[in-house]
């Protein structure tokens, strides 16, 4: 299995090298020379101009541009933002993480409520619970996330009881550990409840998918014969074999997690490489932009490769025939 | 009658359509006493799998029982309530069903599969559970019990599941079994060694077998009694060596004439 | 026994769906969406860039028919006079001395019927100083309901526009791709995998900054066409190039082949023929991905620039709360993309049952 994963490790190389070119070459499309206009800003010192100029060689025709720009990628150089001041490296990392808390939050709510409202449908199949989820679903996946956030900001701003955008409070600092946990839930709530409803809606009805699939198959009929309980028929023999296809779902919507919390971050105003990467493009800071994309790149790859894994470890038929 | 173990009286299962009730099973009454083999054959579409479900409440839900009782040892199944099936189920009626590979869960251990009847319907501990496991497999004709019950369902051949799955059926001890075309999907000569299981297990373990089958080289062999069913009525019912040889009824006599050859 | 007719698989496939009437009622929805957009400029009783500070945020008119005494008068609005109510918020309130009439057929602001017969008759509108704002108007005082209806157009259109260039460009690449085979096939594969490796919402904002800045409307538009394009046809590339590799196979196209017809011709008469059903599912299932795309872009301030309307920048300005709890009916045009993207999954899901039932993920029992 170590060769399957190194195999898909070595066949994602030379895509990222390609996703980097493609971004390099669009950069280079923005009109006008970007230098200039930041000799114009009082802000940034000659020295700093001086310094990048000679790094991305800036005189050189762009495909030598960039493969300066890889190498100084791979010993970590990642450029100047010139909208922030600071070098792209420091900005990365604070917003990958809150990007990453927002996607693992989803992820986590996402799974805990479709799961359980899947099964619910399956095992009360055609009831009014099924009708009532499928019609839900179909609205869930059909709402546009922007229109939800905007309408659940709405109605916040009615009531009172979250606060309306953002990552912490203003009294943040002064909170205890437990403060800060509940500080982050409460913003985290509604950015997380735009982006899952879309995804429980479609793992809710695969999962239903999945169960009646499963509840017709003939182990199930030799569990009951075996006298087993109803719930362990359900939560034990039915359910292991229901997720098993879920499996690589998880991995592949952990990636496109990644990008579609973009927009909803920048509604909500929650501080993440989505609205990092909004502000970077309207200020054309060109490095910062790039660097976000590959960052973006990276994370659905590592995302998809997670999913081929998950795969490999979970169904013994595929690990049990190597 | 005393000595009976199983009485269905009058049964009657219809699709749960309620345009067109259409009847799977039409009236079907069968008696299998203590320590009997009785088969119960027809051709497919008879209504034969679906009686034996019957017996164990394990009807589709789109078909229903619509008449008709089930006396087990004195109890009508058909009344009986879910919990007091599943305390049956496994533990004094069993069921063996036709071996496609799917017929035990793909994701579980086939000694834990076993093992899951013991926790179920004994109070062995964790050791004593492992080692009747092994034993039952043994009983069966397993000669590798050890590497069998560690092995997931399909690292095994047809012959030896089906063998594990009865091995699973006998487990609790049941006193009835019912076997659903045990043989079909296997090749001829697995086919002989599992009948000679079945008999010999009978005989050993002194249980019951209702043997659902249309294969009536197993009846000729092991059958004490024959239930001939014919669209979803039985059409001929008695001791096996009168309605072999001395079929009464044309599709009877149809059947084994097609089986002289 | 009646003599059927042999209907071939498409046919069928559409009677199915003629008989299932929440997807009639959709396709019906769609079509007034789609014929207003076409004729906005005649149904709307303003042109989308009227504006009059006076009526800014002006809640939805009541056109009333009887006056105060109880007299018919016919359609009539009041004028709308701002007030500052106990709480000293600004309302507005109908000032019964000023009341206009609203009649059929006025004329009203220019436009070029169809794009070319210069006219000024709207369907109805108000005479006399009055104005009629049966949904609200914006923050300066431009009418919501012509704002809409202008607005259509451009997300209805775009998604149209964007999803044939991506669906032409993915038919190209999938069939050329599964066709051959080989090299070329995993060439052009690797290709669409770069695209889509590359998440969507990134690769759509790092397009946009590529546009200059001096873009005028129409060129804006183009450009978010040809952005949104390039996100979706890689995904479709992919799927028409598994077909394409399932037709190539079968018999018909060894014939075609032996009686000595060039690829080319083979791939387009007999292989992306067959794609088609499963094509049109797939385009119905995409276009909601274009015009809520458009509406992102929009949103945030990257798409179509005021003063043109979309839904999408119409929208952007519900994005500030205070606007949102004064004025909730600038809210409405998420309400139409909303329709509009459940008719689109409605059809899509239901065009899809009926060309292949086996689909359904519907167990037997």
């Amino acid at each position: 299995m170590a060769k399957y994963i190194l195999k898909r490790i070595l066949v994602a190389i030379p895509l990222l090298f390609a996703m980097s070119l493609l971004t390099f070459f669009l950069m280079q499309m923005t009109p006008g020379n970007f230098f200039d206009s930041l000799k114009l800003n009082p802000q940034i010192s000659p020295e700093t101009i001086a310094r990048y100029e000679k790094l991305y060689h800036l005189d050189k025709p762009w495909l030598e541009q960039y493969f300066y720009w890889l190498g100084n990628l791979l010993r970590f150089e990642l450029g100047y933002s010139f909208f922030y001041n600071v070098p792209v490296a420091e900005l990365i990392s604070g917003r990958l993480w809150n990007t990453f808390i927002l996607s693992l939050a989803s992820l986590l709510f996402t799974w805990s409520v479709a799961l359980p409202l899947g099964i619910w449908a399956a095992v009360r199949r055609n009831q009014w619970v099924d009708r009532v989820l499928s019609l839900g679903s179909f609205i869930g996946l059909s709402i546009p996330s922007f229109f939800l956030a905007i309408l659940l900001l709405y109605a916040v701003s009615q009531w009172g009881i979250l606060p309306l955008g953002g990552m912490r409070s203003a009294g943040y600092d002064d909170l205890s550990w437990f403060g800060k946990i509940m500080d982050l839930l409460r913003h985290l709530a509604i950015p997380t409840l735009v982006i899952s409803v879309g995804s429980i809606a479609a793992l809710q009805r695969i999962m239903r998918g999945n169960m009646l699939e499963v509840l017709r198959q003939q182990y199930i009929l030799t569990a009951r014969a075996k006298g087993l309980p109803e719930h362990r028929v359900i939560y034990r023999h039915a359910l292991r074999n229901a997720v098993n296809p879920l499996i690589t779902l998880f991995g592949y919507e952990l990636s496109g997690l990644l990008g579609g919390a973009a927009l909803t971050e920048i509604i909500c105003s929650w501080p993440g490489l989505g609205s990092m990467m909004l502000t970077a493009v309207r200020a054309k800071d060109v490095y910062l932009v790039m660097t976000s994309m590959l960052m973006g790149g990276i994370l659905l790859l590592l995302g998809n490769l997670l999913a081929d894994i998950l795969l490999a470890c979970s169904d013994p038929r595929i690990r049990y025939d190597e | 009658m005393a000595g009976d173990l199983l009485n269905i009286q009058n049964l009657v299962i219809a699709v749960n359509d309620a345009e067109r009730p259409q009847k799977i099973v039409d009236g079907v009454n069968l008696t299998v006493g203590e320590q009997k083999i009785v088969a119960l054959v027809g051709g497919s579409g008879s209504g034969k799998t679906t009686t034996g479900l019957s017996i164990l409440g394990l009807l589709p839900m789109s078909l229903a029982v619509r008449q008709g009782e089930i006396m087990f040892r004195g109890e009508n199944l058909l009344t009986a309530s879910a919990r007091r099936l599943q305390e049956i189920r496994g533990k004094e009626i069993a069921m063996v069903f036709q071996e496609p590979l799917n017929a035990f869960n793909p994701v579980f251990r086939i000694g834990d599969q076993l093992e899951e009847v013991l926790i179920i319907h004994t109070s062995l501990a964790v050791q004593q559970r492992k080692a009747r496991a092994l034993e039952l497999l043994h009983t069966v004709g397993i000669s590798d019990p050890v590497r069998v019950a560690r092995s997931y369902p399909h690292q095994l051949s047809g012959g030896m599941r089906q063998r594990a799955m009865i091995a699973q059926a006998i487990a609790a001890g049941p006193k009835l079994l019912i076997a659903d075309e045990p043989t079909s999907s296997l090749d001829v000569t697995l086919q002989a060694h599992i009948m000679e299981l079945l008999k010999k297990l009978q005989a050993e373990l002194k249980i019951s077998i209702l043997l659902i089958t249309h294969d009536l080289g197993m009846v000729k062999h092991m059958a004490d009694e024959v239930a001939v069913l014919f669209g979803g009525k039985v059409v001929e019912y008695g001791p096996a060596e009168a309605v072999v040889h001395h079929p009464q009824h044309a599709f009877t006599r149809q059947l084994m004439e097609a089986f002289r050859y | 026994m009646t003599n059927k007719k042999s209907l071939s698989q498409l046919q069928i496939a559409w009677q199915n769906f003629k008989k299932n009437r929440t997807a009639m009622v959709c396709v019906f929805i769609l079509g007034i969406f789609y014929g207003s957009a076409l004729f906005a400029d005649f149904l709307s009783p303003y042109s989308y860039d009227n504006e009059d500070r006076n009526y800014s945020y002006c809640p939805p008119m009541k056109v009333h028919w009887v006056d105060a005494a109880g007299r018919f008068t016919g359609p009539q609005v009041y004028g709308m006079t701002l007030k500052f109510d106990e709480y000293h918020k600004r309302i507005f309130v109908e000032d019964n001395s000023q009341r206009f009439p609203v009649r059929l057929f006025v004329q009203g602001d220019p436009y070029k019927f169809l794009g070319f017969i210069p006219s000024r008759t709207h369907l109805f509108g108000v005479l006399g100083e009055g104005r009629l704002h049966l949904l609200g108007a914006d923050t300066r005082g431009r009418d919501l309901l012509s704002r809409i209806l202008y607005g259509g157009r451009i997300s209805l259109s775009i998604g149209l526009i964007g999803v044939f260039i991506s669906f032409s460009l993915g038919l190209l690449v999938g069939g050329v791709a599964g066709y051959y085979g080989g090299k070329i096939d995993n060439f052009l594969m690797r290709f669409c995998e770069v695209f889509m490796m590359v998440p969507g919402f990134y690769l759509m904002l790092a397009l946009r900054s590529a546009v200059p800045d001096n873009f005028n409307s129409l060129q804006i538009y183009l450009a978010v066409v040809v952005i949104l394009s390039f996100i979706g046809w890689a995904g479709l590339a992919r799927i028409i190039r598994g077909m394409s590799i399932s037709l190539k196979e079968r018999e018909y196209v060894l014939a075609a082949k032996v009686m000595g017809l060039s690829d080319f011709t083979i791939i387009r008469k007999h292989i992306l023929p067959h794609t088609l059903s499963y094509s049109i599912v797939a385009i119905m299932l995409s276009i909601p991905g274009y015009i809520l795309g458009e509406a992102a872009l929009s949103l945030i301030g990257l798409g179509i620039q005021d003063p043109t309307a979309s839904w999408g920048n119409l929208l952007s300005e519900a994005m500030g709360i205070v606007p949102i709890h004064f004025a909730p009916w600038i809210l409405l045009p998420g309400v139409f993309i909303f329709l509009t993207v459940i008719c689109f999954n409605v059809i899509g899901d239901t065009l899809r049952d009926c060309l292949d039932p086996t689909l359904k993920t519907e167990g037997n029992h």
